[in-house]
């Protein structure tokens, strides 16, 4: 049907363009006529005047001596003078109108007084009465004196504002015949829509002299635009600056929001105060516009465009202006009617000449008249081989039956569409089996057949296609894959009998015929729609060659496979059919969906982490992954850090400057940073803690760093540290300030003499307890102080001589209660020791204490000794007293609540720490602790204090 | 213990009732005359009102603690140079060394009052006077 439409519209176009230059000698025949018409107007301006003479002009006489002059009544009643009004040269320069002013004024003074050119004169006059201006005719004849010079001047005075009226109007209609003329003219030449407008926009500046033209084009969406489309004109800014719309609103109502609404040319002939323009006004008037006229353009009945001129004098559009225009919008809209038309049948045209089907048409006795590239193509005749040619007996391939032929013939006569499937022979002698479609053409009437088309499309391949599946079941069938053959509908077209049987069914027909629906669900376990996939396939199946989902068995059983789709395309290359072949993949998908679990635990571990962490690629020490936290921590997001070498991130630097740090980490494995100040992007020092490991990854060797924030614990550490050391100064008040009460009131009683001696023994134990409990307490005061890190060696120059006698002379007191004398040697010669005296002093009463304690009764003495040696002083206390070997290995330790069993024996009480306190002072000062003792030679405590 | 012939102010600072008490008992048996007052501030008021010979300061006290204390009083023209023992419970290195810091030196002296016996701190007190 194609091929009749295109013919019809080709007539339609024949025939509007017979009817465009009919139009056009129409007007060409009226432009005649009006030049008739303005002929006879001059005619009859002829009899006007002087029909006019003896009624209608005015004379006068102008004394110029005087200056003065007199007027009749007629030429009164042309300048509105009263007999009163004062008449001389300036009442009468008063009159002209201000633009003649100048010119009259110069033409009276020189033309006429000076070089005695008779007066004769059309020049406009206001008057006060008659509103508006009027135009005159003034002639005058020069009287001399003998001295040639001017005395008077006769003449008359004619209103010709009518003539003048009229010239302008045929000038003007004339412009405007011009302008239909000239737009005619490119209409029957163009080819260009856009072209056209813009030119006949230009033509009604140029030619037809109004200020603005525009063509706009109807949109019918929401907001009913006008899309100006073409312009011309000084003020076409006025086109792009303003919204035009023929929306039934405010601004819908303009001319060319009505004309466009009602179909009919609206005209406003006083911007000023017509209504309709009222919400353009400004607009308009800024521009000095003061005529508009909207004139629909149309295609038969339906208005598809208007086009706005603009004039810049009031009551422009008169009948004879409107007529011409009226034509002038007809014309266009014809004009574009036609264009529109010729460039859809060149379309269609081209669609025919290039389908991808082949196309011919035969006249009514079948022989080929026209042939479209693609039957070029397939069979390889030329059009000059084909055309004038009877079809069947050039494509026949002899392979169908004659009887298929008459048929064929038989219902073409009959106007019957015949679809068929032949076997066709190309020029080559190649058979192609294509499905073919004739069609009956009908003349205008639609009676009689004048030609057939014929619409082929060549299936060869397709059936081809279909042969060889047909050959290949029997391999199909036994293969151990599913196959599918299904239609880009989704039906089944085929399944072979492993695919049945995995998925549960028995008959081929509980499958085949069906929808794919019911081997795939709407949705996976994993949540994926597949509701859309077999749409999805068909629409884009190269994205489909390989896929897998989730399949459904018979009993609801779900199970993986992984398929490989075919696509089977015509000769055009639309999709007929898919062929998919599939395995079962459920196993491995198991696997696969345990290892993606992992991953993502990992992932979210990775991601949640509080620890910032960077993955390296450990050879070039590019940052392969980061977490978010990173961002928090240092203000660097993933996207800045990724890619890059983690020795180009500034924060870094510190710890792997350059190349050869990293190599350096690459190959220790393990680096570890407790306290690291490292900076953020935005300047902030950040402590953290630095881990780094490295480990294969799926044979690649990947560094991990992780980096924690600890300014927080650092502040917390510090925090915990003051409330510490106020813990145990409050502590160690509370405990001794009972024990200190205890301590002075009992020494009190016990010196009063009141006591009986009974009284005074309890008193002595109190005494006793009390201090074992202040020795404890002290002694666990200062053990909490050694492990809390809360002992700061103090190093000064100390006078160590001074130091062990006061604490000797400190000791008597207990000395001399066991009957022992404290000895010190000094042995080598020294005066100031650099040491800490405090710490020193602990160590060595605590140590000389014990001397005292767990002496023996051997010896009286206790003998200290400080020998200065290469780099330190050995300090010694030794007694009498001997360690059992067991105790001796217990106390090699110096652990806490250590005692040796005779110690236990001498001093029940004991705390068990002195030893303990005494070894961790002397270590913390640098030096060493250790004892010898046999029951042959006593015991010595050696400890050493570090020169410097 | 041979008794003091002259008059001698000792001014004890001492929060602790009982061991105020038995302090100023044992040296006014002494043959001291002693002074008390229960908190800094006014351990402070009648240091510069009675410019005793000895102050004996603990140092967690109520209102105004004796480290506080002994900073004000050495502020003072006369307390710059006033001898003070500091007699005390406390025991934490931070203590002792912010009183070092406002100890001027000799002038002061760190005792803890469990390691000392009422008869040594006697004997002490004679000594930083020069009473032996």
């Amino acid at each position: 049907m194609l091929i009749l439409d295109m013919k019809n519209n080709l007539n339609i176009n024949k025939i509007k363009e017979n009817k465009l230059l009919i139009e056009n000698k129409k007007l060409e025949v009226k432009f005649d006529s009006l030049k008739n018409i303005a002929e006879k107007l001059k005619e009859k301006e002829y009899f006007f005047k002087k029909s006019q003479d003896a009624a209608n002009i005015g004379s006068y006489k102008f004394d110029l001596t005087t200056g003065k002059w007199s007027s009749s009544a007629v030429l009164d009643k042309i300048f509105n003078f009263n007999k009163k009004d004062k008449k001389d040269f300036k009442s009468w320069l008063k009159i002209v109108h201000k633009d003649d002013k100048k010119m009259m004024e110069d033409y009276f003074k020189n033309e006429v007084i000076v070089n005695h050119q008779p007066f004769d004169k059309e020049y406009r006059i206001s008057v006060k009465s008659n509103s508006g201006i009027r135009w005159v005719h003034g002639l005058g004849k020069l009287s001399f004196d003998d001295k040639n010079k001017v005395i008077s001047m006769i003449g008359t005075i004619q209103d010709i504002t009518y003539r003048k009226k009229e010239e302008e109007n045929i000038l003007r209609i004339n412009r405007a015949l011009k302008m239909v003329s000239a737009i005619n003219q490119s209409l029957i030449h163009s080819v260009d829509e856009k072209k056209l407008l813009e030119e006949a926009c230009n033509i009604i500046i140029d030619i037809g002299g109004y200020a603005l033209a525009w063509v706009g084009f109807l949109k019918h969406g929401k907001d009913k635009k006008i899309l100006p489309v073409a312009s011309a004109g000084d003020k076409k800014d006025y086109v792009t600056k303003e919204n035009f719309t023929w929306a039934d609103s405010k601004k819908g109502l303009s001319p060319c929001g009505i004309s466009a609404n009602i179909g009919e040319l609206v005209i406003v002939n006083d911007v000023l105060n017509d209504p309709r323009v009222s919400h353009f006004r400004k607009g308009l008037l800024d521009r000095g516009f003061k005529s508009i006229i909207a004139l629909p353009l149309k295609d038969r009945k339906t208005v598809f465009g208007v086009i706005l001129i603009y004039s810049k004098f009031l009551d422009v559009f008169d009948k004879e202006e409107v007529k011409v225009l009226s034509q002038l919008a007809n014309d266009l809209s014809f004009g574009l009617t036609t264009l529109h038309t010729q460039q859809e049948i060149s379309k269609l045209k081209k669609a025919v000449e290039n389908s991808s089907e082949v196309i011919y048409m035969t006249d009514k006795n079948g022989i080929i008249t026209f042939i479209n590239r693609q039957f070029v193509k397939l069979y390889g005749y030329k059009e000059s081989e084909v055309v004038g040619k009877v079809t069947p007996r050039i494509l026949k391939s002899g392979t169908r039956s004659q009887t298929q032929y008459s048929t064929l013939w038989k219902n073409l006569i009959k106007g019957v569409v015949v679809k068929d499937e032949h076997c066709n022979k190309t020029k080559n002698g190649e058979y192609l089996i294509v499905e073919s479609s004739v069609n009956p053409i009908f003349d205008d009437k639609n009676k009689e057949i004048i030609g057939y088309l014929a619409i082929q499309k060549d299936i060869t391949e397709r059936k081809l296609e279909h042969e060889k599946i047909k050959k290949s079941d029997t391999i199909i069938k036994n293969v151990n894959s599913i196959i599918i053959k299904w239609k880009k509908d989704g039906t089944i077209d085929y399944i072979n009998d492993y695919g049945l049987n995995i998925f549960g069914y028995k008959k081929i027909n509980d499958v085949v015929g069906k929808q794919l629906d019911i081997l795939i669900p709407a949705k996976e376990s994993t949540g994926r729609d597949l509701s859309n996939l077999v749409n999805n396939m068909v629409n884009n199946p190269q994205k489909y060659i390989f896929s897998e989902n989730e399949n459904i068995k018979k009993d609801g059983t779900r199970f993986w496979v992984a398929w490989t789709n075919r696509a089977i395309k015509d000769e055009k290359g639309n999709l007929i059919e898919l062929i998919t072949v599939g395995n079962d993949i459920t196993k491995l998908k198991n696997i696969e969906k345990k290892s993606e679990i992992s991953e993502q635990k990992f992932r979210r571990l990775f991601e949640a982490a509080k620890d910032s962490i960077l993955i390296l690629d450990a050879e070039s020490g590019e940052i392969t992954d980061s977490n978010p936290f990173i961002q928090d921590l240092l203000g660097y997001s993933s996207k800045e850090l990724i890619g890059k070498k983690i020795y180009e991130i500034s924060p870094f630097r510190d710890i792997i400057e350059n190349k050869e740090k990293f190599e350096e980490l690459q190959n220790k494995g393990y680096v570890y940073y407790d306290n690291l100040p490292l900076k953020s992007k935005d300047g902030i020092i950040k402590q953290v803690e630095f881990v780094s490991n490295v480990y294969l990854v799926a044979d690649k060797k990947v560094i991990q760093c992780n980096i924690r924030d600890i300014t927080e614990r650092i502040k917390k550490e510090k925090e915990l540290e003051v409330a510490k050391s106020d813990f145990l100064s409050i502590t160690s008040h509370q405990l001794r300030t009972p024990l200190s009460a205890t301590k002075w009131v009992l020494e009190g009683m016990s010196q009063d003499e009141n006591f009986t001696p009974k009284q005074h023994e309890r008193f002595g134990y109190l005494v006793e307890s009390n201090n074992r409990l202040i020795n404890l307490v002290n002694d666990l005061l200062d053990v909490t102080r050694i492990e809390s890190g809360r002992i700061f060696v103090n190093k000064k120059p100390t006078d160590l001589n001074k130091l062990i006698n006061d604490l000797v002379d400190y000791l008597k007191v207990l000395s001399d209660k066991k009957n022992k004398v404290i000895k010190y040697i000094a042995s080598n010669k020294f005066n100031q020791v650099f040491c800490d005296p405090i710490l020193i002093h602990e160590a060595l009463q605590n140590l000389i204490n014990n001397a005292i304690i767990y002496s023996d009764n051997k010896s009286n003495e206790i003998i200290i000794s400080v020998e200065g040696r290469k780099d330190h002083y050995l300090v010694s206390i030794h007694n009498d007293g001997f360690i059992d070997n067991e105790s001796q290995e217990k106390i090699k330790t110096f652990g806490k609540f250590i005692r040796g069993v005779g110690a236990s024996r001498v001093q029940p009480e004991g705390s068990g720490l002195g030893l303990y306190i005494t070894s961790k002072v002397i270590e913390i000062s640098g030096g060493t602790v250790w004892f010898e003792s046999s029951a042959e030679h006593g015991t010595t405590f050696y400890f050493t204090i570090i020169k410097k | 213990m041979d008794k003091i012939d002259k008059k001698i102010v000792l001014l004890i600072v001492e929060d602790e009732k009982i061991l105020a008490e038995t302090l100023e008992e044992k040296l006014a048996e002494e043959g001291f005359d002693v002074i008390k007052a229960t908190d800094g501030e006014e351990g402070l008021r009648l240091a510069l009102e009675s410019h005793p010979n000895l102050i004996l300061l603990d140092l967690l006290m109520p209102k105004v603690d004796g480290v506080t204390m002994l900073k004000n009083l050495r502020k003072d023209k006369w307390g710059e140079k006033a001898n003070v023992i500091i007699l005390t419970n406390v025991e934490s290195s931070d203590k002792i060394s912010e009183s070092l810091e406002t100890g001027f030196g000799n002038v002061f002296e760190y005792m803890l009052k469990t390691n000392w016996s009422l008869e040594d701190i006697v004997l002490r007190i004679k000594e930083r006077l020069n009473l032996k």
